[in-house]
């Protein structure tokens, strides 16, 4: 077996501190915010699941993904309805700071692709 | 007011003394005069900036011992203009053990630390997590972690965070929004390419908390405690000397802005 390949699944306790996971989903939401303006100023599509991922066996990461993707969509939904309200899952992170509208509804249409596509690569 | 800064990490051999002897050096070359505090039973920093045990007759035992005890009674100069050494014996160790029944033991060497004329203080941790790394937490500003790039430390360094959070009384959000410590990459080795991948990818998160400047491993750092004298000393041109005169630079910016001076980069000729 490859040296590195016997890594996987190996934890740290710095990996389980609560101030790495605060750490970690601040870095995310800030990621995911920074992707979704690239992509408006761009006008491109992009896809962070892919393939390849998928082949690395990122399956935790894919349904992590995936359950991000269905609370965003979610966000964004409950931000475009008058009075409409959204409560997250405390087990899930926090959404990201209030996003413009134009951006808002390129997000939804991306999300929308990106869940067809997720759920094509699922299925294969 | 000194600027107080704990050199601390309960696993042992992380380069804390180094780092305390050779930010100590580079600080008092740049023109500042700076403390440095040994509290560690071994006295490894006394010894390695060239003060022999015979040379003093109090040490920071007695800081711990006698209520009150000023630290300036026990301070000596080193063979580095503004730079100074409150020193440590193996009797640390004791008076360690006397201070478990005294009120407020945790506040003992803040107390001795007061009214201070240097601009930095630099505390040189024992490796463990007892009453003398609690004092110096108590006591700090700032925290220096010096790590290994290694699987162990990565443990040690969780440990680490959550006893400062204790101890300063910190909130998460406010230990990492907060500027607080820094971890320092020591013997760092290019060539341990899988391991440092896997180490580097686990300290990620906290990549705005470490140094930019990892330093390397180098002969010359372990050559310069024989020699007992600080790398600018022993050999100038070594990667250890570059790789400290950064950090003290990284460090000097934060000092800046924790004091709102204005920033101004030391001058590398002038650590010799």
């Amino acid at each position: 077996m490859a040296k590195k390949k016997q890594f996987a699944g190996k934890k740290t306790k710095l990996a389980e501190l609560p101030l790495t996971r605060v750490l970690e989903q601040k870095a995310g939401d800030e990621a995911a915010w920074e992707e979704l303006q690239t992509s408006g100023a761009t006008g491109s599509r992009q896809l962070i699941l892919s393939m390849e991922r998928k082949e690395e066996e990122a399956a935790g990461p894919l349904a992590a993904a995936y359950l991000q993707v269905l609370e965003e969509l979610m966000v964004l939904q409950a931000d475009l309805e008058p009075g409409g309200e959204f409560h997250p899952s405390p087990d899930l992170p926090a959404p990201p700071a209030r996003i413009p509208l134009q951006i808002l509804e390129q997000a939804l249409r991306q999300a929308r692709e990106g869940l067809q596509d997720l759920h094509r690569l699922l299925s294969t | 007011m000194p600027f107080i800064t704990a050199i601390l990490n309960q696993k042992g051999g992380t380069g804390k003394t180094t780092t305390t002897i050779n930010l100590g050096a580079a600080l008092a070359f740049q023109g500042h005069r700076t403390l440095m505090v040994d509290l560690d039973p071994q006295g490894h920093t006394t010894i390695g900036i060239g003060v022999e045990p015979e040379s003093f007759r109090e040490s920071m035992a007695e800081v711990f011992t006698i209520p009150k005890k000023n630290i300036n009674e026990v301070v000596v100069p080193t063979y580095i203009p503004k730079l100074f050494v409150a020193p440590a014996t193996i009797h640390l160790a004791q008076a360690a053990e006397q201070v478990y029944s005294r009120v407020f033991r945790e506040a003992i060497l803040a107390q001795a630390l007061k009214g201070l004329d240097y601009e930095f203080v630099i505390i040189d941790c024992p490796p463990s997590l007892g009453v003398l790394t609690t004092n110096s937490l108590y006591a700090c500003d700032f925290i220096i972690i010096p790590c290994q790039i290694s699987r162990y430390s990565l443990d040690g360094l969780a440990d680490l965070l959550t006893t400062i959070e204790t101890v300063k009384s910190l909130g998460l959000e406010e230990l990492f929004q907060g500027d607080h410590f820094r971890i320092l990459l020591t013997m760092f080795d290019k060539r341990n390419r899988i391991t440092n991948e896997y180490i580097l990818e686990q300290l990620k998160p906290y990549r705005e908390k470490t140094f930019a400047t990892p330093i390397m491993k180098n002969e010359a750092l372990n050559q310069a405690q024989i020699a007992q004298k600080s790398i600018f000393d022993y050999d100038p041109k070594s990667s250890g000397a570059q790789d400290y005169y950064q950090m003290t630079a990284e460090f000097l910016e934060i000092w800046q802005k924790r004091n709102n001076l204005p920033e101004k980069r030391p001058n590398l000729q002038s650590c010799r």
